[in-house]
Order: C-alpha cells, then sequence, then structure tokens
C-alpha cells in the first residue's frame, strides 16, 4: 500500500528535502553566531553582515522547499488523494511542518539578535504566508507542466526572477525585504502601508493561486472520472 | 419645504460666520501676549555652555494655556542635522505679567535661537536671538557693583557688569562665567537663590573675588561673611606706602585658608579653597588703592576643567566601548541542533522503515523539536542575550571636608542593538545636560518634577549624556585621632549599600568594610593597606570591574599605575580579581573616604541592560551626626 510507503507528512521524497533544509539551515545559523565582542567593535559593524547570512538561507531554501513540496502534491495526491481539500490540507500540513523543523533555529536567531519574542511570532506567521504562496505556485507548475525539466526551469526561472524584480518594483511582496524588515528594525507603526501592500499583495497573489490550483484540480479530477 | 430648506441653509451658515467670528475674536484676544527675552549676561554668552534666559511674558488678553518653547535647529556638517526643542508648560492668568527664567544649552553662535509661546497650534508670541554678534569666545568675567566697575579693569581684563536682577538663581546658568568680581554692593539685596547660585558655582569650580576694603561695610552679610576666608572684625584705616585706605582687618577662619598676599603682618589677599572652587578676598579695594594687583589668571578654573574632562562624553564612550555583547554560547548550540538533526534522521528513518503504522516516531519527532524550542526559548530569552539596549551609568560624586554639599556628574551612555525611540527622564534638579554627540532630533521638555529627553538612536549607534548636580551629601565619615588605633565613624545616607573601601589619610590607605544603605558604623583604621595600593576592587562582573579601572584611572589619574590581577574562578573562568592603583594623589582634606555605590538616576527603558556604578570621594567631615 502507498500509505504504508509513504507517510503523511515524512516520506521518501519529501525526507531528502527535510534533511537538506534542516543541514544546511542549522550550518547557516552556526556561521551567524557571533563570539562575545565588545560594543565597539560592534559599533563598526563587524560581524552584521553574517548574521543576515542565516535569514537569508533560511527563507531563500524555505522558499524553494515550500515550492518543491507544492509541486509534490500532484504526485501523493494522485495516489490516494481525491479532493481539492486533499491538496491543499496536505500542502499546509507540510508547510507547518517545515516551520516547526524551523522553529528551533529561529529561536536562536532571535536570540543572537536581541529580537522580542512577538517579533519571532509576527515573522514566522509571515513566512507561513509566504510559504504559502510559493507552495500554491509549485502546486500549480506540478499541476500544469508535464515534464520534469519543463517544471523545473519554470520554478526557479520564476522564483529567482520574482525575487530579483520585487526588489526593485513592489517591494512589499519581496522574499527578503519583508522578513528582513520584520527582523530588523521595522517600526510598525511608521511602516503600516509598506505591510499593508505586502499582504494586500499576498492576499491577492494567494487568492489567484488558489483559484488557479483549485480549477486545475477539478479539470484533473473531471478528466479521471 | 424648499424656502424652508433654504432659511436652514442660511441659518446655518450664519450661525458658521457668527462662531468663525467669535473664535477667532477669542484668539486675537489670546494673542495679546507680549514676551520680553533677556538673553545671557548682558546679551553676552559661551557658545556650547548652559546660558540664561529671562523670558517675561505681559499678558494682554485671557487667560491662557501653554507652552515656552526654544528651539535651535544645528546643521553641521561635522555634528549633523538637529534640532533641540526645550518645552516650558506654563500657563498665564489674564492681565498677567510673569518673569522665568532658564538655562539653556547653546549649540554655537551660527543657529539662531528661536523662543516662541505656543497654545496648542497657535504661536502667540515668537522672537528670535541672533547669536553671532555678543559671543565671549572664552569664559566671562563679571562684576556686581553699584557704582558699576565698568567694562574694563584697570588690568586691562574685560568684565560684563551685571545689575542685581539679572544675576541668575541657578548655578549652572555660571557654566560660562569664569570668575565673579564683588564690588560696593549691599549683599543683603541679592535673593536668597542668587546667593545659593554663587555659593554653588564656587563649589562646583568658579571664582570668587571680592573687593573688600571700605566696601565690606556695604558688603557684609551672614552669606558672604560664611564664604569669605577671614572673620571680619574691624576696618581699619591704614598708610600703605604713600596711600591710605581702609583695611579689612580678620582672622583666618580655618585651616584651608592661604595668604597670598601680606605686608607689616596685615592681610592684603587670603584665599580659601571652596570645593572646587576658590573665595579670594581683597582687605583692600584694589580699584581704589592699586597697590595690590587684581588676579590674572585663573588656577581653580583649570582645576575645575580637569574634573569636566575627566566625565568627557568621549570617556564615557571608551568605557562602553570595553563593554562585552554576550550571544548564546555557539558550543552548546551546535550540540543541540546537532542532537535535533541526528534524532530526526534516526526517528525518520526509522518512522519510514515501519511505515505510517508506527505512529508513535512521528510523535518523538514533533515532540523532540517541540521539546528543544521550548529549551531554546528558555536559554536565548535571557535578560543577558535579549537587551536591545546595553547601557552603562557612572557618577562620581565628590564631597568636601567644608560643605554639606557635593558635586556630583553622571555620565549616562547607551548603545542599541535595534533603532529606538528614547525618553529619558531626569529628575528636576538635574538641570544641566550636555551631551557632545547629538542625538537625532533631540526634544527635551521640562516640567516641575522633571526634565524628559526624546530622541531616536538607530541600531548599533552610540549615545552620551553628562549631567552635573550638587546635592546635599549624605554619605560623611570622621575619624578620631585621639585614640588609638585610630577610629573612623561613617555614616550612609544614601539608598544604596556602599561597598568595601579605603580611608587614605596623609598617604597611608586603611581598607574598612561595606555599609549599608541608612547605616552607621564604627571602623578601627588597623587594616593598612601595603604601599601605595588604594583598593582591592572584588568584582565578579568584568563589565563593572573593567569601569572601576577605568574610573579611578580616569578620576584620579593614575592611567599608567593601574594594574590587574586575574584569578581562576572554578567553572567561570579567569576573571579580574584584583586592582592595584598607586600613586593618588587626590589631597581634598587631610582624610578621603574611597567607596563604590550602585545608582541608577535615568529612567530605565524596556530590554535595557544597564550597568551601574558610583564611586564616592569624600572628604572627612567636622563630625558624623550620632
Amino acid at each position: 500500500m502507498w500509505q504504508n510507503e509513504r507517510g503523511y507528512l515524512l516520506n521518501a521524497m519529501t525526507w531528502s528535502s527535510y534533511m537538506t533544509f534542516l543541514i544546511f539551515i542549522g550550518l547557516a545559523l552556526l556561521a551567524s553566531i557571533p563570539a562575545a565582542v565588545t560594543i565597539s567593535d560592534a559599533s563598526q559593524n563587524s560581524g552584521s553582515t553574517l548574521k543576515l547570512f542565516y535569514p537569508f538561507v533560511a527563507i531563500i531554501l524555505f522558499g524553494i522547499i515550500s515550492m518543491n513540496l507544492g509541486q509534490m502534491q500532484q504526485e501523493w495526491v494522485s495516489q490516494f488523494g481525491k479532493t481539492a481539500r486533499r491538496y491543499y490540507v496536505h500542502l499546509l500540513a507540510q508547510l507547518g511542518f517545515l516551520l516547526l523543523l524551523m522553529l528551533p533555529t529561529w529561536i536562536v536567531y532571535q536570540g543572537i539578535n536581541h529580537l522580542p519574542i512577538e517579533r519571532l511570532i509576527w515573522g514566522f506567521g509571515h513566512l507561513f504566508v509566504f510559504g504559502l504562496a510559493t507552495g500554491l505556485f509549485g502546486l500549480l507548475i506540478g499541476l500544469k507542466a508535464q515534464s520534469d525539466i519543463a517544471q523545473f526551469n519554470i520554478k526557479y526561472a520564476t522564483f529567482i526572477a520574482f525575487a530579483l524584480m520585487t526588489a526593485i518594483w513592489m517591494q512589499p511582496l519581496n522574499p527578503l525585504l519583508v522578513p528582513l524588515a520584520i527582523f530588523g528594525d521595522a517600526v510598525l507603526n511608521q511602516s503600516v502601508f509598506f505591510f499593508v501592500q505586502s499582504y494586500v499583495g499576498f492576499g491577492i497573489l494567494i487568492a489567484m493561486l488558489v483559484r488557479w490550483t483549485y480549477r486545475q484540480i477539478q479539470s484533473i479530477e473531471e478528466a479521471r472520472e | 419645504m424648499k424656502d424652508l430648506k433654504r432659511r436652514s441653509l442660511l441659518c446655518g451658515l450664519g450661525v458658521g460666520v457668527f462662531l468663525f467670528f467669535l473664535l477667532a475674536e477669542s484668539e486675537a484676544a489670546r494673542a495679546q501676549l507680549k514676551l520680553d527675552v533677556s538673553f545671557g549676561f548682558n546679551g553676552r554668552f559661551l557658545p556650547d555652555h548652559l546660558v540664561p534666559v529671562f523670558v517675561k511674558l505681559t499678558n494682554q488678553g485671557l487667560a491662557v494655556s501653554g507652552q515656552l518653547e526654544f528651539s535651535q535647529n544645528v546643521e553641521n556638517p561635522l555634528q549633523g542635522s538637529f534640532k533641540q526643542d526645550l518645552k516650558y508648560k506654563i500657563d498665564l492668568e489674564a492681565e498677567a505679567v510673569k518673569r522665568f527664567e532658564f538655562q539653556i544649552f547653546v549649540h554655537g553662535y551660527i543657529y539662531p535661537l528661536v523662543i516662541r509661546f505656543r497654545s496648542g497650534e497657535i504661536t502667540l508670541a515668537e522672537t528670535k536671538i541672533d547669536l553671532r554678534e555678543m559671543f565671549a569666545d572664552g569664559k566671562l568675567a563679571i562684576s556686581i557693583s553699584d557704582p558699576s566697575m565698568g567694562k574694563r579693569l584697570p588690568n586691562g581684563q574685560a568684565i560684563e557688569p551685571l545689575a542685581i536682577e539679572a544675576l541668575p538663581t541657578h548655578w549652572v546658568a555660571f557654566d560660562g562665567v569664569q570668575r565673579i568680581y564683588l564690588g560696593r554692593l549691599d549683599t543683603n539685596l541679592l535673593s536668597k537663590p542668587q546667593q545659593e547660585a554663587i555659593r554653588e558655582w564656587v563649589l562646583w569650580g568658579g571664582e570668587l573675588i571680592v573687593l573688600g576694603g571700605e566696601n565690606w561695610r556695604v558688603q557684609r552679610s551672614s552669606w558672604l561673611a560664611d564664604l569669605i576666608p577671614l572673620a571680619i572684625e574691624e576696618i581699619r584705616l591704614a598708610k600703605l606706602g604713600e596711600i591710605e585706605t581702609s583695611f579689612a582687618v580678620g582672622k583666618p577662619k580655618d585651616e584651608t585658608f592661604e595668604i597670598r598676599e601680606q605686608k607689616d603682618d596685615t592681610i592684603l589677599i587670603s584665599r580659601r579653597p571652596y570645593g572646587m572652587g576658590s573665595v579670594v578676598f581683597y582687605s583692600i579695594d584694589p580699584l581704589k588703592a592699586p597697590i595690590v594687583p587684581l588676579p590674572e589668571k585663573s588656577e581653580t578654573l583649570a582645576k575645575a576643567w580637569q574634573l569636566w574632562e575627566t566625565l568627557a562624553p568621549e570617556v564615557g564612550k571608551q568605557l562602553l566601548d570595553k563593554i562585552h555583547l554576550q550571544y548564546p554560547n555557539r558550543g552548546l548550540l551546535t550540540l543541540v541542533l546537532g542532537g535535533l538533526i541526528l534524532g530526526f534522521a534516526f526517528f525518520s528513518t526509522l518512522l519510514l522503515k515501519h511505515g505510517i503504522s508506527q505512529r508513535a516516531y512521528g510523535v518523538i519527532i514533533f515532540f523532540i523539536f517541540l521539546g528543544a524550542s521550548s529549551f531554546l526559548v528558555v536559554y536565548v530569552n535571557q535578560p543577558i542575550y535579549t537587551s536591545t539596549v546595553q547601557s552603562m551609568e557612572l557618577s562620581v560624586e565628590r564631597r568636601f571636608a567644608h560643605s554639606d554639599r557635593s558635586v556630583q556628574q553622571t555620565w549616562y551612555s547607551l548603545f542599541t542593538e535595534r533603532g529606538s525611540l528614547f525618553q529619558l527622564e531626569l529628575p528636576a534638579a538635574f538641570l544641566r545636560q550636555a551631551n557632545k554627540q547629538h542625538p537625532n532630533d533631540l526634544s527635551l521638555q521640562l516640567t516641575d518634577e522633571s526634565l524628559k529627553a526624546q530622541f531616536y538612536v538607530l541600531a548599533q549607534q552610540q549615545e552620551h549624556f553628562v549631567t552635573e548636580e550638587i546635592k546635599p551629601a549624605r554619605v560623611t565619615f570622621a575619624v578620631d585621632r585621639a585614640v588609638r588605633p585610630m577610629k573612623v565613624s561613617v555614616y550612609n545616607g544614601e539608598e544604596t549599600a556602599l561597598g568595601p573601601g579605603i580611608i587614605r589619610m596623609k598617604g597611608e590607605n586603611y581598607q574598612i568594610g561595606g555599609v549599608a544603605a541608612g547605616e552607621r558604623k564604627t571602623f578601627l583604621l588597623t587594616t593598612k593597606l601595603e604601599g601605595k595600593e588604594i583598593t582591592d576592587a572584588s568584582e565578579s562582573d568584568a563589565n563593572l570591574f573593567e569601569m572601576k579601572k577605568a574610573l579611578y584611572s580616569e578620576v584620579l589619574k593614575s592611567a599608567q599605575d593601574v594594574t590587574l590581577r586575574w584569578a581562576f574562578v572554578p567553572g567561570r573562568g579567569w576573571k579580574p580579581v584584583r586592582a592595584t592603583i598607586p600613586g593618588i594623589s587626590e589631597p581634598l582634606t587631610e582624610a578621603t573616604w574611597f567607596t563604590w555605590g550602585k545608582s541608577a538616576l535615568f529612567s530605565s527603558f524596556p530590554g535595557e541592560n544597564r550597568l551601574k556604578l558610583k564611586l564616592f570621594i569624600v572628604g572627612e567631615a567636622r563630625y558624623v551626626a550620632e
């Protein structure tokens, strides 16, 4: 039985992704932990760029793995899932599990950056939204593109183009700028518009992706019946 | 129906117009406010110092509440651009005339000082002071005399003659003043606050020159008699060389007395150190009988400047720079993260091997991550790691033997990991607030109870503040030299405990124990420290230890002589345990007590990790009350 071969969250396909994710973000985090420094050294910004290494790696990897998980839904659900709801619930569960795997490292990041715990919770909420958008995008690619090569090319080309373009235009949607603002010095009451733009933007993006994926799943189901 | 609508509209419009004119009229009535400003000492002032400003508000209209604002916009490529705002809340009754006195820190002389009275958003009166014309390039000498002593002394020294009403009532207003000449003037005419302001300014390092002689008949008051070095007995007419003049003849009051000029057993000039400053008394009036020279150069001032320099923000910066920022232990975190990855690998492999039936493995993985997260939350959320603001507050309080007051300088430096808006609150007594590294958009608000400073600090930036105050001396001691071994009575009237300290007496150092807050104690001076060693500064906190060492070095000027001893503390590694600081030369009195206390004067912020330290340098009191 398929269920015996592959778990709901952990299976032979996802295991390597999770493992790679854990090892890379763990290494990135260890590289980001500064040694005890004097304020003089800290004032001269030594080590501050290193501190950014972890969030950079974690956010990018999280986006990529969320996309991969989305992409894998097609294969997983096609074997025992029937309804669109199961696609989404499974994707959400996997994203939740990914966040759980990240949680210890983000907690350490909170400590080394003197972040209030509220910022950590807010940042996690944002990462979930971001992961959902990339996961749905991965799901859409998995549903639409037939060949693996096409899926790979579209997935990474779009991700890189999106990250680069939103660094210049539509910055509230940028995968790195918004989380770094949350984990950095963003003052909420002075940047309300920025964050409203971000969440409205992500809301629209997710709504569109849900609509497209839903249609696609429906048509697949109809074709199957 | 249409007519009714039109009528209502017209009525509404009419009421609106009436209300508009009524409000405008009311504003006009309120706006009948006159603002007269008297700046500095007859307009003269020293840039980058506190300057007295007298403001007279004449309200010819209705009662009004508002705030008086002093504003200076500085646009300096070196200092950066910033705005200083000092706000003072004021209520003015109808037809009232009120006079207020302020001390304003003036930044340079290029940028005008704007003074305005605002009620809400409406400016009712405004005046702008062009600072470019009347600034001085050195500390001022002022004179108080009736008749006036003119603008220049016979020796060519420029002075600023002041009327009694132009004398400030708080000592910090004399920040830019080097010397005060007191000529023929009935000092009883000075108000009590004016007298105390001069006394405290002298205590802080000012120099009061009393031109006595015949003038003493007019000058004398209990206040002045207490200040001058001689107890005047009589005014005698005597001939000195070719000149016959009046002498104020008296006896020296205490051991601090010093004769500067003497002729035929007649003291012509006497001097008495008072706090960090001094009072010089001329037994004859040198302006009428120019047989004794007027003082040329202030020595006490140089001393006072030395003290100021020791506590300048640059020193605060050096100390702050040395504070270590603590981060979570990399080794421990490596262990936890490595364990997590291995645990995940192990249990997930088992799970994959046994399939979904082995849900227990999944649950284990879930709980491993939750457990590790819980541990890490507790570990990294220790205040030492999560504090976003690292700061230090260091004070040096000096109490002089012949005064019941002490001078205190406090510096406060902060470094923030994250950009934040700060609001510092000081007790109202802290009227001097000098900052050399100006924060962005510094805004000061002065109320009757406190001074609030608001400013924004960018991430990874430092800010420094220095305050000075004169306060009642609450830490006293007296040595009983008649008994052997000598006995010392100490009293700690502070709210904080004092650590073990040193009594330094005639080149010898004796160690005494700590004193709790509000406690009186007696120690026998038996534990003599070897050689010139001054302190045994046992301190487990390396940062505080570093500060103690630096404070001794800076304040006591023996930087080269400071040595440290380290000891291995099991479980904590090498820690500094002892500082040896020889060569202290601080002859404040015959006996001086050096001791450490902790105190916090500034308001604190959430997430602030503040190191607090206070060095007491206490001159011996004549007695310690039982």
